[in-house]
């Protein structure tokens, strides 16, 4: 890599009812494991992903509140300073889709637009796609930039789906900061990035 | 329903042992067949004879619940294994000694040729009660199976299906699936290749970790002659019910107790090998009575009495009279060390019996230590089996964790009622001056290590409760120092770590339980079972994660705060007023209006 590279860190929140996967979803983007041993080090709150992205690199931190969801005021504490957001629902049960909006509404009175994906997961359970025109009024409706229909089991667009939330997590920030930026392109090269340390935070755990 | 018998119907049949659907569906067929017009002679008949209606009446929810238990019928076999035939004639012998039908009771006895067990000295009817007791869990499934039906009819979604198998589950109609094990423990030969250990260099004792096992390996290894293991011990005690329930675990033990012929059959030493496995036997279920004695009901109780009396029946006195002696403590509540700790006084005020009584009334320190007291009550009750499998969080298992969830509603109502009382004062001065009281309540709560109720989440829950929040111009009065230091609590830059950094120096302490929900949801990632050379073995490793968690909890649970409970103060606050969010954020908006200067909200 040419030049200087630019670090950027991005608090990225992952809300949704309990049990629609999103601490697999998370484990599935980050370490690419599925049910397998994760996060067995007490005291890690949240998961460092690094990408590369132009000649910036970014680590984006993304916060699960697992196991918290009935604390209703506490994952507000978890709000504070997120830059984007991913809302997860389990396609196969209607609860946690009826539980979006609020979830939604939740981000939104505490964070000031912050750019905000609709995560459909579980998708390897249904026999048909989720009606496309439906989807997209919803997110219209609740101010989602967009939705992916995600399987964090079957590793299905669990990437694209982060890539999306992170293009317009750096646009906001140019937006924002403008001239933090040295390179303005549009070209989408992302590259993984291994962390050492990271390796070492979730392995070391032998089972 | 001896009222049937009055029942002089129109020579029909009395309609009463059917079911209304059953008695349609007939009559329906009946009208195919015959042609004859029987369409509403149900509520002629009753019309004519109001006596069959007040049958038809009276019998009706018993009549609904055996209708509806043959559709949701759980199998003669399982009715059978749970109320045997004796049991069930002791339940009528005993109705009828409450009802004074004494020469009736002696025929019954003389019949069935079983004694009269006067086992329950108590002038109530043991069988209405169960009856009652069953007729209103019926009533219950009916409802939400009717709903669940209809529901289907309508496109409605499966919400209530949930809700019904939480009931049926609480109930005991449905059994959660249970991991499978039914080769006898001395038929396997519970050889290491049923447990694979691994060693730890880490520790210095080279202490031997166990992986992975089947339910009979893990039993083996934790009843094994050569290797004792207390660190093992205490995460099996600890952690069974997530692979296994009680009565399974008794009974395997039981199984374990009692060894083959085969066993060592030439050994000259066999009976002192015999000996041997019989009191690891012992002491572990000695143990298991004493430190997780909440782990036995009253069927299991009898079991473990049966036990010691077959240890006296085959000469092994000194083995019962150990496991007697731990049932006997059980008894007595001794188990649980009694804390004659003396208590420190409470600072009362004038006011303390009025029934105006106002959190502004009671100390700020006196406030903190009483609510520390309410949350120390639900906290120390919350038993391991309610943070296995993450119970708290799924439909189906939530019966099992009943004090987490109390935990989990006492956080969320302390946020509300402290928002409530924020909100509420029309007058800017007041809500500054609530603000201002609870930082300082929020002061002592920390000072009390209660990182449930303020001091951490749930005030700062509050404070960040949008409603609260906005609410700029009543924090304009608050100083400065005051607010620095909260939002430093505040702060979740690096996940929880100043509140675990901080957790772990304080004692006592009442943890804030989000934060080790989370780290069990993290670790119940990782699979339960795994298959090893095509054994499907119990994931011990995670069992031993989980394990950290709970014990940590539990060092704050044996640990109680010496303050007296001031009755006026915890029933004004158990009883305190909250109001719903949409409420409390309309009544925000009111007091203080968007983009308001502070000339426009001061009166």
């Amino acid at each position: 890599m040419e030049g200087e590279t630019e670090e950027r860190d991005y608090k990225v929140l992952v809300v949704g009812e309990g049990g629609c996967g999103k601490t697999s979803y998370i484990n599935q983007y980050v370490n690419h494991i599925f049910s397998k041993a994760y996060k067995a080090t007490v005291g890690v709150d949240f998961a460092l992903k690094q990408v590369q992205w132009e000649n910036t690199r970014v680590r984006l931190a993304l916060w699960d509140i697992a196991g918290q969801e009935r604390f209703n005021h506490m994952t507000r504490v978890y709000y504070k300073g997120a830059h984007g957001a991913m809302v997860v629902f389990d396609v196969t049960k209607d609860k946690t889709f009826q539980a979006v909006p609020r979830w939604k509404k939740d981000i939104d009175s505490n964070l000031d637009n912050i750019p905000t994906v609709l995560v459909a997961n579980k998708c390897d359970l249904l026999d048909n796609p989720l009606d496309t025109e439906t989807m997209e009024k919803f997110c219209a409706q609740h101010g989602f930039i967009g939705w992916y229909e995600t399987s964090a089991k079957e590793n299905i667009r669990v990437e694209d789906c982060g890539t999306f939330l992170l293009e317009h997590l750096v646009k906001r920030d140019r937006e924002l900061n403008p001239g933090k930026y040295t390179n303005t392109e549009k070209t989408v090269s992302l590259t993984q990035a291994s962390d050492p340390r990271l390796a070492a935070k979730t392995c070391n755990n032998s089972c | 329903m001896a009222d049937a018998s009055r029942d002089d119907g129109a020579g029909n049949e009395p309609p009463s042992l059917r079911s209304e659907a059953v008695l349609l569906a007939s009559a329906q067929k009946h009208q195919l067949d015959n042609q004859v017009d029987r369409s509403g002679w149900l509520p002629r008949v009753q019309k004519a004879h109001p006596s069959v209606k007040e049958v038809r009446e009276r019998v009706s929810p018993l009549l609904r619940a055996l209708t509806f238990s043959e559709i949701y019928n759980p199998g003669r076999k399982d009715v059978r294994d749970r109320l045997s035939k004796e049991d069930l004639i002791q339940l009528i012998m005993q109705h009828l000694m409450t009802q004074g039908l004494e020469s009736v009771k002696l025929a019954l006895e003389k019949e069935s040729a079983l004694a009269y067990n006067n086992k329950r000295q108590s002038n109530r009817s043991y069988l209405v009660m169960h009856l009652n007791n069953a007729l209103r869990d019926t009533e219950k499934v009916y409802d939400l199976a009717i709903d669940e039906r209809l529901g289907r009819v309508l496109g409605l979604k499966k919400d209530r299906q949930v809700e019904l198998e939480e009931h049926l589950l609480q109930v005991g109609i449905q059994e959660e699936e249970d991991m499978e094990e039914t080769i006898d423990i001395w038929s396997a030969s519970i050889a290491k290749e049923q447990v694979i250990e691994i060693i730890s260099k880490g520790t210095p004792d080279e202490e031997k970790i166990v992986k992975a096992g089947t339910l009979n390996g893990l039993i083996g290894f934790l009843t094994s002659v050569t290797e004792h293991h207390t660190t093992f011990q205490n995460i099996f005690l600890l952690t069974y019910q997530s692979f296994t329930t009680p009565k399974k675990l008794f009974d395997k033990l039981v199984e374990r107790y009692h060894v083959p012929m085969s066993f060592e059959a030439d050994s000259p030493n066999r009976n002192e090998s015999i000996k041997r496995i019989r009191l690891r036997v012992c002491s572990v279920i000695k143990k298991w009575l004493e430190e997780y004695s909440t782990d036995f009901n009253e069927s299991l109780k009898g079991n473990a009495i049966s036990l010691v009396q077959l240890m006296r029946a085959e000469g092994e006195a000194a083995l019962a009279n150990s496991l007697q002696n731990s049932i006997s403590k059980m008894d007595s509540g001794t188990s649980r060390r009694v804390q004659n700790m003396k208590k420190l006084e409470p600072l009362i005020t004038k006011n303390i019996f009025s029934d105006q009584l106002n959190y502004f009334d009671i100390e700020d320190e006196e406030l903190a230590r009483q609510m520390t007291l309410i949350d120390y009550e639900i906290f120390s009750i919350i038993k391991p089996e309610e943070l296995l499998n993450l119970a708290w969080s799924k439909p189906k298992l939530k019966h099992k964790a009943k004090n987490v969830l109390s935990m989990i509603d006492r956080f969320n109502n302390v946020s509300s009622w402290v928002a409530t009382m924020i909100i509420s004062p029309e007058r800017l001065k007041n809500r500054t001056k609530a603000i201002t009281k609870f930082l300082k309540v929020a002061k002592h709560l920390r000072q009390l290590n209660n990182f449930n109720s303020l001091t951490d989440p749930a005030i700062i829950a509050a404070f960040n409760m949008a409603c609260v929040h906005r609410l700029k111009h009543s924090w304009e009065g608050i100083p400065a120092n005051i607010v620095e230091e909260i939002e430093k609590l505040m702060n979740t830059e690096n996940g929880f770590k100043i509140y675990r950094d901080t957790l772990k120096l304080s004692s006592p302490a009442i943890p804030y339980l989000g934060v080790h929900l989370t780290d069990l949801t993290f670790m119940e990632e990782n699979p339960d079972c795994i298959e090893v050379e095509g054994v499907k073995m119990i994931n011990f490793a995670k069992r031993k994660l989980i394990y950290a968690v709970i014990s940590l909890l539990q060092t704050y649970q044996q640990t109680p705060y010496h303050f007296a409970t001031v009755h006026q103060i915890t029933s004004y606050l158990k009883k305190g007023t909250t109001l719903d969010e949409p409420t409390l954020y309309r009544m925000s908006l009111d007091r203080e209006p968007r983009k308001s200067r502070l000339a426009d909200i001061q009166q």
